[in-house]
């Protein structure tokens, strides 16, 4: 293969030194200190295995419809592989973004894995999120085993089921945000009809998202209030869906119509369309960090408030 | 970088040697994902993982030949193609896929350096071919296998993949 230096490019110092490292201990060798080159840490080996072969999969949720993709670890050849180990079991780290994790900022602590996507999460294990979704790191931990987690570089949502029916806690970047011009349309027909579709019948996010979502049918808002989410200043307001006239079913609809609100439209079209029935409450945070407004929410659903009370957001 | 023949093999059997190897690759292997990729750190860097890790299960099975930036390559393409494949997967599922209308075939075929600076943008698999045919220089039947179709249907995807990118360049001049 000619010109290889043509696509040469160095990644992140702190994601080749953390791979090194991992590689070390696949390898079955303890870490060879290049000059200059920090201390080794810990690998932390929880994650995803290696050459699991997870089975596709794709969700297309009710309540908030996530569209993801399984990271499938099982390939063509050559690289078809079950890494022999000898550590057990035999998993890996995903070592996910190279962006540096601002929290803990201590080198010598180990990082904690990406958050994975479509596989079911443990309890009591912290998992970090790509620095693109809020521009800065952010982690969190898992209060229950059997949840998961939907990330995708502008937002994540972490849900108690594994179609992301009943979503807990979602974060999101609401520049990557459209919003529904009907919130009563029927997204099924609009989704099925393609991207076009999608993109014609939606909007570019308005500057005072809880003023939205405040006025969307059926939705029982809260006074907007002063809070604090993660330690940053925020907007919270608490809300509650009754009844309301028309719309549509929706894919996973048990309980009636349903509202559309946003749809997630990210690079990769993976995006997913948040819907919304009678019953559905929480509480959504708008949050401005370093001038990217995020939002929160955060459902009224066992477990929320205890992950959406563990997310710490770093540098 | 010096090309070597097959009949060189890289010391890898030892943690300097794997090391060395390492640093001495790892560019060239992210810079082709970041290439494929479109530019997404984050999911070339999933992937830079997920292909040395290869590398250590091909060594660990006693395989040194596999140390070879070549066989990093291929590992890396059939990782991103992996990838392409479950995002089709989903979007066939979704019924999301616009297909983009073509334009009349071009007369020519792109250079490496024309793929190079025009992949950002196009849509994965388009990347992905381009990468291969214009890149790596594998032959039709070759990216035929890699990506699971038949030799028609990789020429017509080529033939769609370069009108893509020099409809965007287009644009963008």
């Amino acid at each position: 293969m000619s010109g290889i230096k043509d696509f040469e490019l160095m990644p992140d110092v702190g994601f080749a030194d953390r791979l090194e490292q991992l590689l070390m201990v696949e390898m079955g060798w303890e870490h060879v200190a290049r000059p200059g080159a920090r201390k080794p840490t810990p690998i932390h080996r929880t994650g995803r295995r290696v050459g699991a072969g997870a089975a596709a999969a794709l969700v297309a949720a009710s309540l908030i419809g996530l569209v993801f993709v399984v990271r499938d670890d099982s390939t063509l050849d050559p690289g078809n592989t079950v890494v022999p180990t000898s550590v057990t079991p035999p998993v890996t780290t995903n070592l996910g973004p190279s962006t540096t994790i601002g929290i803990p900022s201590d080198a010598s602590r180990p990082v904690p894995p990406a958050l994975p996507i479509f596989q079911p999460l443990t309890a009591g294990t912290s998992y970090r999120v790509a620095r693109s979704v809020i521009g800065r790191s952010l982690q969190f931990t898992n209060p229950t085993d059997g949840t998961f987690g939907f990330p995708n570089p502008v937002g994540f949502v972490v849900s108690a089921d594994a179609a992301g029916v009943e979503p807990l806690v979602a974060v999101v970047d609401l520049a990557a945000l459209r919003v529904f011009t009907d919130p009563l349309v029927d997204v099924e027909a609009i989704s099925a009809d393609g991207v076009a579709a999608l993109t014609a019948a939606t909007a570019t996010p308005p500057t005072d998202f809880l003023a939205y979502f405040a006025a969307l049918p059926g939705v029982e808002a809260g006074e907007v209030t002063t809070a604090e989410f993660a330690g940053l200043p925020a907007k919270a307001m608490t809300w509650r869906f009754g009844a309301f006239d028309g719309g549509h079913p929706c894919s996973g609809a048990a309980r009636g119509n349903c509202v559309a609100t946003t749809w997630l439209d990210d690079a990769y079209r993976n995006g997913w369309i948040s819907t919304y029935r009678i019953g559905d409450a929480g509480t959504t945070y708008v949050i401005d960090i370093d001038g990217k407004t995020v939002v929160v929410e955060v459902q009224d659903r066992p477990g929320a408030q205890q992950t959406a009370d563990s997310i710490v957001i770093g540098d | 970088m010096p090309q070597r023949g097959p009949e060189h093999r890289e010391d890898v059997s030892s943690p300097t040697g794997f090391s060395r190897f390492y640093r001495e690759h790892l560019p060239a292997v992210y810079g082709y994902l970041v290439r494929l990729t479109d530019g997404d750190s984050s999911l070339a860097e999933d992937l830079t993982q997920d292909t040395f890790v290869a590398l250590t299960a091909e060594l660990r099975r006693d395989k040194p030949e596999c140390a070879d930036v070549r066989w990093l390559l291929t590992v890396a393409r059939h990782r991103f193609l992996d990838h392409v494949r479950r995002e089709a997967r989903a979007q066939r599922k979704l019924r999301l896929v616009a297909m983009a209308p073509v334009d009349e075939p071009s007369l020519h075929d792109p250079g490496r350096a024309e793929v190079l600076a025009g992949l950002q943008g196009l849509e994965p698999l388009h990347r992905a071919v381009l990468m291969m045919r214009y890149v790596d220089e594998l032959g039709v039947p070759e990216i035929a296998e890699a990506i699971g179709r038949n030799t028609t249907a990789t020429n017509s995807l080529l033939a769609r993949a370069r009108e893509q990118m020099r409809r965007q360049a287009r644009h963008a001049t």
